[in-house]
């Protein structure tokens, strides 16, 4: 229990990695500070994150942000395990090897199921029927501490901006460090078009609470961290079509590349075994059994995509921003998002923004639901049933309201709702303030 | 249609429905609305956006693409 | 999989080449020029002063920025040798007055709500200032510095002004 109770922290930040430049500068002298409460249905994940930050300009030509970022996180999410909990017993014959292996079994088998072990990372006992296995919660604690650095130099004739970030997060099983650069260059001297260029590299440190495979196949005692790095390039447009609309076109790559299986999601396997005390056996002898076995994704991943982003101003008192997605990667994972969001200027202190955002996505070829008629992997290849690589829908809806206190200082709260096909619902409430200085 | 080519199709279309828009080339004394902080792709507080991009890449198979910089007067 | 993704990358490259191909463009008053009788009687910068024309709105946050270094070089400009004339380009009077009330601008301001002034400069970003000497346009300096107070004594001087 102790193994899987202090991971899973990786099931929600995943995010560490994705963000080109950490923050954004407005050449505003600021500090604002956002609370959020996070909620999932059947008593999964619960997360309360709460962000600090400050901006200053030091003269019209740099300017300096740091974010700090605290969150806990608790409940269960769930993945296959077995009935008596074998993906949370660090001293199972995932371990040991030789414990499950040795068995009345006989000996080809023995060494068959030595064997899968090498190939498929077979955690816990094999069990002749499916009796033994189940998908459900499993229970998880951690909390991640996070600081970010963005420092931007606007270039003395066009305003051109040169903006360099660092970040670093750590939680007990999750490291990142990030490095970005981003420039914006205007390309007419109105300064109605301009092109922004950036490239990121993420090193991100996981740490897998089952160790290594050694010389024999079989996973060594204790446990090591494994790498997996991630480089990200965009580029986009920025172009004033008029005095009220503005619109945003970017193209983004990355590859990601090291461990990007989850330690902490299992698979069913079903693996043939045989059953015999001799060289010599017959068709009879083979059998199928069950194996829970971890999750297991391919060694890279590259993806890419494209992004359309619009603002328009209605009139005096509302603006309406429009943005598309598509995304397209390596591991046959496609999704298209489509979101709209408004403000709406209620009275001269009150500002409302509703939101709504739909997203489709199709399976990686290497997922199988755990509710499927066909739900067990065979015995070698990828595998994973985490559901967030899987087929689904999901529509989110959104209300925020800003209080407009003075002009330095705004409240906000912000309520949010998503629903996924997978049965996946989850809410959350945002409560902040932004003080200008 | 192969995947490859609804996506050059889409892409396409994009292009052709851009030029179509009429650009209006806009004074530097005219950037009022685009001043204005509604305005921005982050919003008027971005970390509310870096907060809705947290649980989405939390939650769903889709990475990168996202990022909340550009957009504005460029009066900075 | 990965021939589609690939095929994205050209198509987002044409999309760049057009955007890029679509003229802007953008025009403004050059430095040499003499002021429209017009503009004189506005600006109304007295005889034997250097005219300073600072162009500036509520929503240049730059502009604020260097309002106080403005309001600081006049006051070192214990002989009068210039004229600061604010430009406040709002289209709405009400925010303009605001803003210059927060900023407790001291310098003569004209509210150009019609922007008719600023299109007859037309400078080709904000913040901008031009300077005047006998109603003739004699340089200019468009766009957010550090120390504009400085900046702008230095512009003078390599005019022949000595502040």
């Amino acid at each position: 229990m102790k193994a899987s109770s202090k991971h899973l922290k990786l099931l929600v930040i995943t995010s560490v990695a994705t963000a080109i430049i950490p923050l954004t500068s407005l050449a505003e002298d600021k500090v604002a500070i956002q609370i959020q409460q996070y909620k999932e249905n059947d008593d999964r994940i619960k997360v309360l994150d709460g962000k600090l930050s400050i901006e200053h300009d030091f003269g019209p030509n740099h300017t300096l942000s740091g974010e700090y970022d605290w969150d806990s996180i608790s409940g269960a999410s769930p993945t296959w395990d077995s009935i008596t909990g074998a993906s949370s017993e660090t001293g199972s014959d995932a371990f040991t090897g030789a414990s499950a292996c040795v068995p009345e079994e006989g000996e080809n088998y023995y060494d068959y199921c030595r064997n899968t072990r090498l190939i498929n990372g077979v955690v816990g006992d094999g069990d002749t029927n499916l009796d033994n296995f189940v998908y459900k919660n499993v229970p998880l604690k951690d909390h991640r501490d996070s600081l970010a650095f963005l420092y931007t130099y606007r270039t003395p004739t066009m305003r051109n901006e040169l903006s360099i970030g660092a970040s670093y997060s750590k939680e007990n099983d999750f490291k990142n460090t990030g490095l970005s650069v981003e420039y914006l260059m205007y390309t007419d001297r109105s300064k109605n078009r301009s092109i922004t260029a950036g490239v990121s590299y993420m090193k991100n440190e996981v740490y897998d609470y089952l160790g290594e495979k050694d010389e024999h196949g079989e996973y060594s005692l204790g446990s090591q961290w494994n790498d997996f790095d991630l480089i990200n390039g965009q580029v986009g447009i920025t172009q004033v079509f008029d005095a009220n609309t503005i619109a945003k076109f970017s193209a983004y790559y990355m590859v990601e590349e090291g461990h990007l299986s989850n330690p902490y999601f299992n698979v069913v396997r079903r693996i043939n075994v045989i059953d015999s005390s001799s060289d010599e056996y017959t068709t009879a002898d083979i059998y199928p059994k069950y194996y829970l076995a971890r999750d297991s994704r391919p060694e890279q991943r590259k993806a890419g995509g494209i992004s359309i982003q619009t603002a328009k101003s209605l009139n005096e008192n509302t603006t309406w921003h429009t943005s598309y997605r598509f995304y397209q990667d390596s591991w046959g994972v496609q999704s298209h998002t489509l979101e709209s969001k408004s403000y709406h200027n209620i009275t001269d202190n009150v500002r409302f923004s509703p939101v709504l955002r739909l997203y489709t996505q199709n399976e990686a070829n290497f997922f199988k639901a755990h509710d499927s008629v066909d739900n067990i992997f065979s015995e070698t290849g990828y595998a994973t049933a985490d559901d967030r690589l899987g087929n689904f829908t999901a529509w989110t809806g959104q209300l925020g309201l800003e209080y407009l206190e003075s002009k330095k200082l705004t409240w906000n709260i912000v309520l949010g709702y998503q629903e996924q096909s997978t049965g996946l619902a989850f809410a959350w409430v945002n409560f902040g303030a932004q003080y200008r200085y | 249609m192969p995947q490859s080519m609804k996506i050059k199709l889409l892409l396409i279309v994009c292009c052709f429905t851009c030029s179509a828009c009429s650009i209006v080339p806009v004074k530097s004394w005219q950037k009022a609305t685009l001043a204005g902080e509604t305005m921005r792709f982050g919003g008027p507080n971005p970390m509310i956006k870096k907060f809705d991009e947290h649980i989405y890449t939390s939650k769903e198979g889709t990475k990168g693409g996202g990022g909340v910089s550009g957009g504005g007067c460029g009066c900075n | 999989m990965k021939s589609s993704i690939f095929n994205v990358i050209p198509s987002a490259i044409l999309l760049v080449l057009l955007f890029l191909l679509t003229p802007s463009s953008a025009f403004s008053v050059e430095v040499g020029d003499t002021l429209s009788e017009d503009l004189q009687k506005q600006l109304n910068i007295p005889k034997g002063q250097v005219g300073v024309v600072d162009f500036f709105a509520s929503w240049c946050l730059s502009c604020a920025k260097e309002i106080p270094d403005i309001k600081k070089m006049i006051k070192q400009d214990s002989q009068q040798k210039m004229y600061v004339v604010g430009i406040d380009v709002d289209e709405e009077l009400a925010e303009g007055i605001a803003f210059q009330k927060e900023l407790a601008i001291d310098f003569p301001v004209i509210n150009d709500v019609e922007q008719t002034i600023i299109s007859e400069f037309s400078p080709i970003a904000m913040p901008a200032l031009y300077y005047i000497i006998d109603n003739k346009i004699v340089g200019k300096h468009i766009g957010a510095v550090p120390n504009i107070d400085e900046k702008i004594i230095n512009d003078l001087q390599k005019l022949g002004v000595e502040i």
